[in-house]
């Protein structure tokens, strides 16, 4: 019996159950954080309490600069993560459908993908300034490979696979074989490379804030450091955790409805 | 193209609406694969012609080169020499072919309408239909191969013979002057299969279309063709032509019926003993005593 059509028939208090279990989890992970502060009294520079790093974001909240600094840094990640799925969906296609562009531009994306992006972050923003195209420019570099080499290898199989016949077939050209054939069948893979991408890119972000900013959660971040004021710093880290966390399921969400609808055995 | 010859075997075929100028010809076709081991022969001088509304069957052993005979045919495939003509033109150019796989080979990411509307939204070839005729042409193709009420379906909810269905639908959505069908279904079970065989056989009377059926199963050949062609061990040649004659569309009384006992005996005799010396031979239209030993064989 298929993995879906097990949790189809799951009873719905068993569902619920199921559905109960990660939040309880984080909320016990904090009640024993918080536990553990009070009893055992940490630095204070290393360590501070959920309760405090709460009534920091109050703080910051209320005062907007954690509003501004969230805005900030949303948006250059989402126009980098948009500019990287454009671009590297339109790189794995090419890398994907034809051996030849494998061969002589693969060797490239291997080697590129292993560079640290912190390595270049300080290069990037000597040429491009300390503003948002700087900064959107490292997300680019950091979102683009995983996206890439994902697509490649799903463009890869349905340019191999029995329904490229189809189209050839029904002789379709290049455009409708890419519309109709390749971007779908892609899609799932498009999506993996996505979800892994919004981890790296969050990453790039935070690094490029490093080298030189006066907003964003990663200025909020470093300026906490070199402030001394450590729950700021905790603040912005759990910002950024939620922001990834929000993403990668929005986007593991779809993946899992794209997967079930090809493959559901019951129903339409 | 135009001077491809009609091999003079060809018979006077039941039904068949217009007994002039074939469909599809191909003469003294040949062609090769390249392989590591050096070229591969495949078809070593096939001639074949198909007329208007005519069903050719074409068995043959495995490996003998009934795919690429198919694929030469849907312009798929070069030949090395020969003659290949679809409505007089070569194929791939303005006259419509369809093609239906051995597999389902259906788009899981579109359910059943939009597949079987596919080769309708396709503008390579200039040809522009609304959504509405589409969705009807789809519609009516659903009715003729008896799955209406499942447009809604994806593929992956539908048995494989459904999905058989659906890829025939699909093939003929585009009016095609020939179908051309690669052993369609090998991959389901026997009573879906021998359903399959009956609604293809009514599918083809209603629509007057012309097809080459390629399979490997000789009752399927004769039940579905309006001539048997036999192939010969790769490189692959028609050694033979049987004509079947019976009315279309046919009915499950034919399936299991004596006349088309007899006819496979004859085409499986003839298969078994490779001769290439045997050529047009008019199987007896009636009671031949059945062969049960060699009925097996299919
Ligand atoms: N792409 C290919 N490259 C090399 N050999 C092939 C290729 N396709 C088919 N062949 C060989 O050509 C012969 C005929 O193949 P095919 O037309 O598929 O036969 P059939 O459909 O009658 O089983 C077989 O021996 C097969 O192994
Ligand atoms: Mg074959």
């Amino acid at each position: 019996m298929p993995a879906s059509a097990l949790t189809r028939s799951m009873p719905t208090g068993r569902r619920l159950r199921r559905l109960a279990v990660p939040p309880l989890s984080i909320a016990a992970g904090l009640a024993l954080w918080q536990a553990a502060i009070s009893v055992f009294h940490p630095n204070k520079l290393a360590v501070v309490g959920p309760w405090e790093i709460a009534r920091d974001a109050r703080r910051l909240f209320a005062n907007g600069t954690l509003g501004a600094d969230i805005r900030l840094s949303l948006v250059q990640l989402l126009c980098g993560l948009a500019i990287a799925v454009v671009a590297g969906t339109a790189a794995g296609v090419l890398l994907g459908a034809s051996r030849w562009v494998a061969g002589a531009v693969g060797p490239w994306v291997t080697v590129l993908y292993t560079i640290p992006v912190i390595a270049v972050a300080p290069l990037v923003i000597v040429a491009l300034g300390f503003g948002d195209a700087a900064k959107i420019t490292i997300v680019v570099a950091a979102a683009f490979f995983p996206i890439a080499i994902s697509t490649q290898a799903g463009a890869a199989a349905v340019t191999e696979g029995g329904l490229r016949d189809v189209t050839r077939a029904f002789r379709a050209n290049s455009l409708e074989t890419l519309w109709y054939l390749t971007l779908p069948g892609t899609a799932p893979h498009i999506l993996t490379g996505v979800r892994l991408a919004i981890g790296r890119a969050l990453i790039a972000l935070v690094a490029a804030d490093l080298f030189g900013s006066t907003s964003g959660l990663g200025y909020l971040i470093i300026s906490g450091q070199q402030n001394l004021e450590t729950s700021d710093v905790y603040v912005g880290v759990v910002t950024l955790s939620v922001i990834g966390l929000v993403l990668t399921g929005l986007v593991g969400y779809a993946e899992r409805r794209i997967t079930a609808a090809r493959t559901a055995r019951a129903g339409a | 193209m135009g001077s491809a010859t009609t091999p003079a075997r060809a018979a006077t075929v039941h039904d068949a609406p217009d007994p002039g100028r074939p469909v599809i010809e191909i003469a003294a076709a040949r062609t090769h694969y390249a392989t590591p081991a050096g070229p591969l022969p495949v078809l070593d001088g096939v001639d074949l012609a198909v007329r208007p509304g005519e069903v050719v069957a074409v068995v043959g052993p495995s490996g003998c080169g009934k795919t690429t005979l198919l694929r030469v045919l849907q312009g798929l495939a070069p030949l090395d020499s020969g003659e290949v003509a679809v409505h007089g033109a070569a194929p791939g150019g303005a006259a419509e072919t369809g093609y239906v796989f051995q597999q389902p080979s259906l788009f899981p990411w579109w359910n059943v309408r939009r597949n079987i509307e596919f080769g309708l939204k396709l503008r390579a070839r200039g040809r522009r239909t609304s959504a509405a005729e589409r969705r009807a042409q789809a519609d009516r193709l659903l009715e003729i191969v008896g799955l209406t009420g499942f447009h809604d379906f994806r593929p992956a909810a539908l048995s494989g013979g459904m999905q058989q269905r659906v890829n025939l639908a699909r093939a003929l959505a585009i009016d095609p002057a020939v179908l051309l069908l690669d052993e369609p279904f090998s991959a389901v079970d026997t009573l879906t299969r021998e359903r399959l065989q009956r609604v293809l056989s009514r599918t083809l009377h209603a629509l007057g279309t012309a097809a080459v059926i390629v399979t490997h199963d000789i009752r399927e050949a004769v039940f579905l063709g309006d001539r048997v062609a036999v192939m010969s061990e790769r490189p692959g040649r028609i050694v033979a032509t049987f004509t079947v004659d019976h009315p279309r569309p046919r009915t499950e009384d034919f399936q299991h019926g004596e006349q088309l006992a007899a006819i496979a005996a004859r085409v499986y005799r003839h298969l078994k003993d490779g001769d290439e010396r045997a050529h047009a031979e008019q199987a007896a239209p009636a009671a031949d005593a059945p062969h049960p030993e060699k009925r097996r064989a299919r």
